[in-house]
């Protein structure tokens, strides 16, 4: 504008410099953020060291390993031909051999699918707890359901399993509804819980069982006769794998061989390295020992320097000067020894274990670098580096306390001529070493390459290897599985018809028995003087009880196995590694829910003894270590049981876990009834709402939307806890990793596989954690 | 047969309780299949391979015996049991055999009430030094640092020897082998010490073999056996004679290949005796009369399973020694099939 | 709850016991009380029956019978003839003795990185961020492997510290660092006053308790003067001298004496062995519950609102005395309890001593002893309880702290 009016106001602006460069961008934020102030600046500058030493240490070692190989050796093989030892890689091939191992354990890779489909599912079954306001609320059924629905996929067995197990809370259900109408509301509860418990233990089982047995005959001969064309058929179809495995087998070995000659031919071009490394070791001994001798001559010297001769107590010397004297004399005589014994040795060395450099072998070098051919020849020659220290030794000889200072000044420095000699030769072997591994690394590329294709192809044929094993055992398992199914099908209707005259002979032995005598379960209970009839009577009577119990119970398995309509079930032994992980955690998290709330709840009650028994419950379970508590899992919980109960250690696992757990989540569930304000109980009983009612509508759903971060970070613990099965032998991640180990190809793994188990833990946890940081915040937004 | 359907299991808290009363034999056929515990994984005695296919010396007698039983060297279900479960899992039913490199002891014997049924390899405790240290004896190992595996008798035979030669150490528990050989390997201690068999196992795997050396001294006896509960008999019987039939397979020189044309009848009246084509031993022991022919077929007599799993031809390199048969000076020894 | 009228009395019914809220609950106590007790009563029952079966009894006589094994860390005088109760107290005093190690170096750990994270210095921030997430987020067992394998690895074996090898002791040929664990010079007294050198220790715990006290008690009258009259009087020369001179002319009058470790035949001799077993598991557990301790104190700060510094510096309090004074004790109100709860994890994670064979209670009296006698239901027992009474002390701790500090609601 230049019209302006008023000339002494500006009327334009000075355009906007630019900040000084150290006030802009990248070396802004640097100088603000990381060099502010001293003390920043140390941090800085240290924590660049060690993350600089971390990763120096660790990326070579990762990315230098080998992924191709079949065993730690093969491993080591290939690791020396490429850096001769100089450098340490890790294997992964222990890694590719294992790593479905690791994440299932046992559990047959054709039913893969299962566990896959119950973790996909669970993130289904989680939807309408998580994101309750975008998921219709009648996924919340399937959520209920989804324990039966996943266990059911893993471990297998008849569809109507889960849905009877699922029915006792039907049956709970049903009979609450029926009883609150004619009785209170604790009449009902009893009524509810004794139905459930009716459900499960006395009805749940014969039904199941009838059915097989309905199913099961049904399809008797159909089945005897499919078996038996199967077992007809699959010793062939064994040897047919068996054959195609020798097969594999022959061409595996044939690849192990070519490997050996590419190693061979490797070591061939390597022959004259060799030949100088060996030098190498016997001169830097010589070489030690000598310097050692020098130090000791220098050692004498300051003694005799410090006495003015060989040290003698002065007469009239005080108690402590004369302990004094002898001890340096002592020395000095050990010095003195030292020198001769110590050049002595650096000879032999250098005598018996090294070679004239004439009788180096570097012809095939020095053809490719003429350089090698002139160094050697003017290296010293043996008898040049050996004469020196002959002298010296006899000279050394002649030392003793009384030799004069100069002598000894003398001698050391032709000592150290002589070292300094030696390490000449030793520097100068190194550069003709040098110049050897710089001639050869050329000739080694190809047959490095050779290596690396040859071991790529053995890890393809040794994991096709692995696929006719793996299905040559399928193969025999089912062989074996149907024979002995076809035995049992065979010998179902004798030991059908053997039940009832069993169970009549128990109770004739029952009734025999004498009364005091019919509740014990072993002989050796019986008190002391018991006649040898009863004794005999007794155990008459257990053994036919216990035959009675087995025969039924191989009845009831053989229809099982005959009427079972589903999916195949699948021992939990063969259940393993992540999978293992996650099931108990998951399990121990998801049961323990219910008895979390109500503990949280009687924690909060006003009944005393309610409120007492839940907080002994509670601070016993919490104050007891969790390994203490899988111990008592596995060792114990045949104490604690009916005689004779024994089930699988998985599911005592679970059962500990999840009362273990529940102590936990009841105290998170308490934090959140805690934090609901006072006003909200009081609203809800001013509504006149009973204790229950309150709870249910207005108290739970609040505290447990704010528990839920709570609660997954529980899980988070609890997940990262269920290593600690390994101690009570379960192969869990780190189990495996031991059982890993036991094979002779892989023995002396160690880092590798704790990385990679490492590695996973960490980003389940990590994503997990980040989740309920999430939800954490999103819950806070939505009170404000 | 799989039958422990895992929603079943909640409902059979009574079904098996014959398992620990009596009649373990029964129950295993009724089963059809032999639970066997074995160890969580030692080199060559078990461990299971990328397949999950157990393998291994003591993994060999838990086939045997499952052929002997119900015909079948693949009716085997492999239960992990660690040194301080395995007592346990035993006593309460859930495994019907332990072959897991167990001592066979007094103690474990009469007070824990176990029955150990033979002997299939007989060891000692030995040591395994660096050979750069120059020990050639374990009396020269005063004030050494000393890694011992525990949950075992080794802890117990090294207090003793150590004691008894006035000998101070150190010593250095440590839970598995795989954890103490790396320890060794690093130098956080001067000596190892377990069976020698696991000694001469582990020092196969190392990078360089020959830098380490075993002592001369063998501290103590370990014979290791597989063992059943104590009471009952038969299943007993059912176990050693299937290990005494291994036995004495490798001495009458029976072996997996030709074993087929000897069951058709030699003049030999022990192996036919052996194989069930004379007599009526299986029927005595309540099993089949080819029982000593199938645990045979399962992986060939006492001889071949040393070989296959950890004799000289292995990895693992084991000379047989005392476990050489006592017509080659050995303790290898079976009481006649008669 | 009160209701305005009372309803009328008498004519007690039974089936108020049911309908009536009064009487309701009496009910319902007595029914949990009843299934409670039948639980226990089926639990006991049943062991009594599993044990007759087998032919065992309950019975705790195996606590004197010799262990027959060696322990290599005893903090008491302890040998293979010394018997399996013996060994269980030495597995205790090492727990005892993890736990302690571990809360303080934890504590220390935490509350640096805990404040190292909130810094402006973008690495150091992140790399702390890195130590929690990552020390967090995988399993301690794994840790302990690795910290035990690393240090193992890492540093050199007593070998090498011969003349001639690669290593030597620093700190003036005072400390060896080996892969073994670290020697350290030790104190010994050369002429005690009793022959047990244990009460000997204990005369000079006492007189440096003393010496604490009388400190303790001049500084009290330095803060009388300095309300009186408003000066403080010098006192740290006083105190140190309090706390220096007498310790001192105790030790110099028993002839304590420096005793430097040194290498001799396959190990250190002399000095103060800290095995390595114990300073993987000190170190696996403190980072650990250190990375946890950390996120306490970082919320604990940011829970304090910025109101709160702005307000002290609106009353001209120093930026020092501002933390001191103002933002310290009420963050420690947030942070005290659930750092004690993180106190109580680590004590009973060092039960996974075993992993680098530390011989706690868990190895001795669960392991060895449980192994060789055949006692587990004994000996988890005590070890259970054992366990208990270690967690209730430190939780009884935790309740009286926090009803001393807790604000009061209505």
């Amino acid at each position: 504008m230049s019209n302006s009016e008023i000339s002494f106001v500006r009327t334009e602006m000075l355009p906007e410099k630019a900040p000084p460069a150290k006030e802009t961008g990248a070396i802004k934020w640097i100088r603000q953020n990381l060099f502010s102030g001293w003390l920043n600046i140390l941090l800085t500058v240290l924590s660049l060291y060690v993350i600089y030493a971390v990763l120096s240490l660790v990326l070579p070692w990762a990315f230098g390993g080998v992924w191709n190989a079949g065993s730690l050796t093969e491993c080591r093989e290939v690791l020396f031909s490429f850096y001769k030892g100089s450098h340490d890689g890790a294997c992964w091939a222990v890694i590719e051999d294992r790593w479905l191992q690791i994440l299932f354990g046992f559990y047959p890779p054709e039913l893969y699918w299962r566990p896959i489909l119950a973790f996909v599912l669970l993130f289904v079954a989680l939807a309408p707890i998580l994101f309750a306001d975008k998921v219709p609320g009648q996924l919340m059924w399937f959520s209920l359901a989804y324990p039966f629905l996943a266990a059911w996929l893993v471990w297998g067995g008849s569809f109507w399993l889960p849905i009877f197990a699922a029915f006792g809370f039907v049956a709970a259900v049903i009979a609450y509804k029926i009883l609150i109408k004619f009785a209170g509301p604790i009449v009902a509860n009893l009524g509810a819980l004794a139905a459930a418990l009716i459900w499960w233990g006395m009805l749940m089982s014969p039904i199941s069982d009838g059915l097989h047995k309905m199913v099961g005959s049904s399809r008797f001969e159909n089945t005897v006769a499919t078996l038996n064309a199967r077992t007809d058929a699959l010793p062939a179809e064994v040897a047919a794998e068996d054959a195609l495995l020798e097969a594999k087998q022959a061409e595996i070995a044939e690849a192990v061989e070519v490997k050996n000659e590419i190693l061979i031919e490797m070591t061939g071009i390597r022959i004259e390295e060799f030949g100088i490394e060996e030098q190498f070791e016997a001169k830097e001994v010589a070489l030690q020992r000598i310097v050692g001798a020098s130090e000791s001559i220098s050692d004498l010297s300051d003694i005799l320097a410090d006495w003015g001769g060989a040290p003698v107590a002065a007469s009239g010397a005080s108690e402590g000067d004369i302990a004094k004297a002898e001890a340096a004399a002592e020395t000095a005589e050990d010095l003195v020894g030292d020198i001769e014994s110590l050049l002595t040795g650096a000879l032999s060395d250098l005598a018996d274990d090294t070679v004239d450099a004439s009788e180096l072998m570097v012809s095939s070098a020095s053809q490719a670098d003429p350089s090698i051919a002139e160094d050697v020849s003017s290296m010293v020659s043996k008898a040049g580096l050996e004469d020196p220290i002959a002298a010296l030794i006899v000279r050394a000889g002649n030392v003793s306390t009384e030799t004069p200072e100069a002598e000894l000044m003398a001698l050391q420095a032709d000592v150290e001529t002589a070292a300094s000699a030696l390490g000449a030769n030793i520097e100068a072997l190194q550069t003709v070493h040098d110049k050897v591994i710089a001639t050869n690394a050329e000739s080694l590329v190809d047959p490095q390459a050779r290596l690396l294709d040859q071991t790529s192809l053995l890890t393809a044929l040794r994991d096709d290897q692995t696929v006719i094993s793996q299905s040559k055992f399928r193969l025999e398992t089912e062989l074996s599985e149907g024979n002995s199914f076809l035995n049992s099908l065979g010998t179902l209707e004798a030991r059908e018809a053997s039940l009832p005259g069993l169970r009549s002979r128990v109770a004739d032995l029952k009734a025999e028995l004498p009364r005091n005598m019919r509740n014990l379960i072993a002989v050796n209970q019986l008190p002391e003087g018991t006649s040898s009839a009863d004794e005999r009577l007794l155990s008459e009577y257990l053994s036919a009880r216990s035959d009675v119990l087995g025969v039924s119970a191989s009845v009831n398995d053989t229809y099982g196995e005959l009427g079972r309509v589903g999916l195949l079930p699948i021992d939990s032994r063969n259940i393993g590694g992540f999978m293992l992980a996650l099931i108990i955690g998951i399990a121990g998290i998801v049961l323990s829910l219910p008895l979390g709330i109500l503990l949280a709840l009687g924690r909060q009650s006003h009944l005393f003894i309610v409120n007492k028994i839940c907080v002994v419950f509670i601070e016993v379970i919490r104050g007891v270590p969790l390994i203490v508590w899988l111990f008592t899992a596995s060792l114990l919980l045949n104490y604690f049981l009916p005689p004779g109960t024994n089930f699988d250690l998985v599911l005592r696992v679970i059962i500990m876990v999840t009362l273990f757990a529940a102590a936990y989540i009841a105290e998170v569930i308490r934090g959140g009834l805690a934090a609901l304000p006072t006003g909200q109980y009081e609203g809800a009983d001013s509504l006149g709402l009973s204790y229950w009612q309150s709870m249910q509508l207005i108290i739970l759903p609040q505290a447990m939307k704010i528990s839920i971060p709570g609660i997954v970070n529980t899980f988070i613990g609890l997940f990262k806890d269920t290593t600690l099965v390994l101690f009570i032998g379960l192969f869990d991640p780190i189990g495996l990793a031991g059982a890993i180990r036991a094979d002779t190809a892989w023995n002396g793994i160690y880092w590798e596989l704790f990385i990679f188990i490492g590695l996973l833990f960490f980003i389940f946890c990590f994503s997990m954690g980040r989740y309920s940081l999430h939800l954490e915040k999103k819950l806070q937004r939505e009170h404000r | 047969m799989k039958k422990s359907v895992f929603l079943g299991a909640m409902t059979v808290a009574g079904l098996a309780a014959g398992a620990a009363a009596a009649g373990t034999l029964d129950d295993v056929k009724a089963r059809g299949t032999l639970n066997c515990g074995v160890t969580t994984g030692l080199v060559g005695f078990a461990a299971p391979d990328a397949n999950g296919v157990w393998d291994g010396f003591d993994v060999g007698v838990c086939r045997a015996v499952a052929a002997a039983v119900l015909g079948d060297p693949m009716a085997v279900e492999f239960v992990p049991t660690t040194g301080q479960t395995r007592f346990t899992a035993l006593a309460s039913g859930e495994i019907d055999l332990l072959a897991r490199n167990t001592t066979w002891t007094f103690s474990r014997d009469v007070d824990l009430k176990f029955e150990f049924v033979g002997v299939n390899y007989y060891d000692g405790q030995g040591f395994m030094v660096p050979r750069e240290l120059g020990v050639s004896s374990a009396q020269d190992l005063d004030g050494a640092t000393v890694c011992i595996q525990t949950g075992t008798t080794t802890e117990l035979n090294l207090a003793d020897y150590f004691r008894s030669n006035d000998i101070s150490y150190e010593p250095v528990p440590i839970e598995t082998n795989a954890e103490a050989q790396q320890q060794y390997l690093a130098g956080a201690c001067d000596v190892y010490t377990t069976d020698a068999s696991g000694l001469a196992a582990t020092r196969a795997t190392f990078e360089n073999p020959g830098d380490h050396v075993l002592l001369p001294e063998i501290v103590s006896k370990e014979p290791l056996g597989p063992l059943v509960r104590h009471g009952d008999n038969e299943w007993a019987d059912v176990a050693r004679w299937t290990l005494n039939a291994l036995i004495t397979a490798e001495e009458l020189g029976v072996t997996s290949a030709n074993i087929e044309e000897l069951s058709a009848g030699t003049n030999n009246p022990e192996i036919n005796r052996l194989l069930g084509t004379e007599g009526e031993l299986g029927a005595m022991l309540g099993l089949e009369a080819d029982w000593a022919k199938n645990a045979l077929m399962a992986g060939g007599n006492y001889g071949e399973l040393f070989e296959a799993n950890i004799g000289e031809s292995t990895p693992i390199g084991l000379a047989r020694g005392l476990n050489a048969m006592w017509t080659e000076g050995g303790l290898i020894y079976s009481p006649p099939f008669r | 709850m009160t209701t305005l009228t009372d309803p009328p009395k008498g004519n007690f019914r039974l089936s108020q016991l049911i309908y009536d809220t009064r009487y309701r609950s009496i009910t319902i106590q007595v029914i949990a009380m009843i299934l409670v007790l039948l639980g226990i009563f089926w639990l006991v029952n049943n062991t009594i029956q599993n044990l007759s079966a087998l032919g065992k009894d309950f019975d705790f006589g195996f606590l004197s019978q010799p262990a027959g094994y060696d322990i290599n860390q005893r903090l008491i005088e302890y040998t293979s003839q010394s018997s399996h109760g013996r060994a269980a107290i030495v597995g205790i005093l090492n727990t005892l003795l993890i736990a302690f190690l571990g809360c303080i170096l934890a504590t220390i750990l935490g509350v640096v990185v805990g404040v190292l994270r909130l810094s402006k210095n973008w690495i150091v921030s992140r790399m702390m961020a890195v130590y929690v997430e990552g020390f967090r987020n995988v399993p301690l067992l794994l840790w302990i492997i690795a910290i035990f394998a690393l240090m193992t690895e890492g540093m050199s074996q007593p070998r090498d510290f011969k003349v001639g090898g690669d290593a030597s002791m620093i700190l003036g040929d005072s400390v060896a660092v080996t892969n073994r664990g670290v020697y350290v010079p030790g104190v010994v007294l050369e002429n005690g006053l009793f022959g047990l050198a244990v009460l000997n220790w204990l005369l000079i715990l006492a007189v440096l308790i003393a010496s604490i006290v009388c400190i303790r008690l001049l500084s009290r009258r330095a803060d009388h003067i300095q309300e009186s009259t408003g000066v403080r009087p010098t006192t740290w020369y006083q105190q140190l001298a309090l706390l220096v001179i007498p310790v001192g002319l105790v030790l110099f009058f028993m002839g304590a004496q420096l005793q430097f470790p040194y290498l001799k035949g396959f190990n250190f001799t002399d000095g103060v062995h800290l095995r390595n077993s114990l300073i993987a598991l000190w170190l696996a557990l403190s980072l650990y519950t250190g990375a946890f301790i950390a996120e306490i104190v970082r919320s604990g700060i940011l829970a304090i609102s910025k109101g709160q510094s702005e307000a002290a510096a609106a009353l001209g309090l120093r930026p020092s005395r501002t933390m001191n004074l103002v933002i310290l004790p009420q963050a420690m109100r947030v942070i005290i309890p659930p750092l004690i709860s993180q106190f109580l994890n680590l004590t009973k994670n060092s039960s996974l001593a075993i992993a680098v064979g530390y011989m706690d209670v868990r190895s001795t009296l669960g392991g060895i002893t449980i192994n060789q006698t055949g006692r587990e239901l004994e000996g988890i027992l005590l070890m259970a309880a054992f366990y208990l009474v270690l967690s209730l002390v430190i939780s009884g701790v935790m309740n009286v702290y926090n009803n001393r500090t807790q604000l009061q609601e209505r």
